[in-house]
């Protein structure tokens, strides 16, 4: 009973993080995968944790996997958007199926009010965004090391 | 441990193993620092999560410390490596 009870939080959470690493595996460009990972990888630990939690009953296992697995869902996320943010900045590419580029919006915007605060009228504004070539299969980036 | 539930163990230890493959090829293939960052972060995330199986697997509670440092570890790492590619590009 026990077993069929933790098999349920233990093999979703297997499921998730392969989905997880299939998802490292094809999608187009880092934003995309920074998205599995950050998301579905650090879901598949806690869903893992519980079913361990369920097979080994202690409460001092509760406690230390209460406590790892909120460390999970607090630090998880922060990790992968600071990740998502200093690869933008590092101008990796996106991918070509790309809509929405808000934070180039937000950079120009930036740039206009500095511009504006310096109170040189006559300077051109700046070309805000910067020339990000499209990646078709995210395989044919520029290699960045 | 009785027997459906280390089947059970075994069949998810597996599954991890399988889901290494992938992160060791970004790991290797790339194409930018970011990816290989990302790679890294999936690959704490299967070790720590194969950690907390053996932890029952192994009948072995102390395993699970492991699992809450490790978490520590995954994040600092992260944030590191994000400062790293954010250094790297000027």
């Amino acid at each position: 009973m026990r077993t069929v009870l933790a098999a349920i939080p233990l093999l979703v959470g297997a499921g998730l993080i392969a989905v997880s690493s299939l998802g490292l595996l094809r999608l187009p460009d880092v934003y995309n995968r920074m998205n599995a990972v950050a998301k579905a990888a650090s879901l598949g630990v806690v869903c893992v944790l519980l079913g361990v939690l369920v097979l080994l009953f202690d409460p001092r296992s509760a406690g230390v996997v209460t406590v790892a697995v909120a460390l999970q869902l607090l630090s998880a996320p922060v990790g992968g958007y600071a990740l998502a943010v200093a690869a933008y900045r590092a101008g990796s590419p996106l991918a070509a199926v790309t809509r929405y580029d808000d934070l180039a919006d937000a950079d120009a915007d930036a740039d206009a009010d500095a511009d504006a605060d310096a109170a040189t009228p006559e300077v051109e504004p700046r070309a805000g965004r910067r020339e990000r070539p499209p990646c078709g299969d995210g395989l044919d980036g520029p290699a960045g090391g | 441990m009785e027997g459906e539930a280390v089947i059970l163990l075994d069949v998810v230890l597996v599954v991890l193993a399988v889901s290494m493959l992938p992160v060791i090829w970004r790991l290797v293939v790339g194409p930018t620092d970011a990816d290989r960052a990302a790679a890294l972060d999936l690959g704490l995330f299967v070790f720590l999560a194969a950690v907390a199986v053996l932890a029952a697997r192994l009948e072995f509670p102390a395993l699970l410390d492991l699992v809450l440092t490790g978490t520590l570890v995954a994040f600092l790492a992260t944030v590191a490596l994000a400062r790293l590619v954010h250094r790297r590009s000027r």
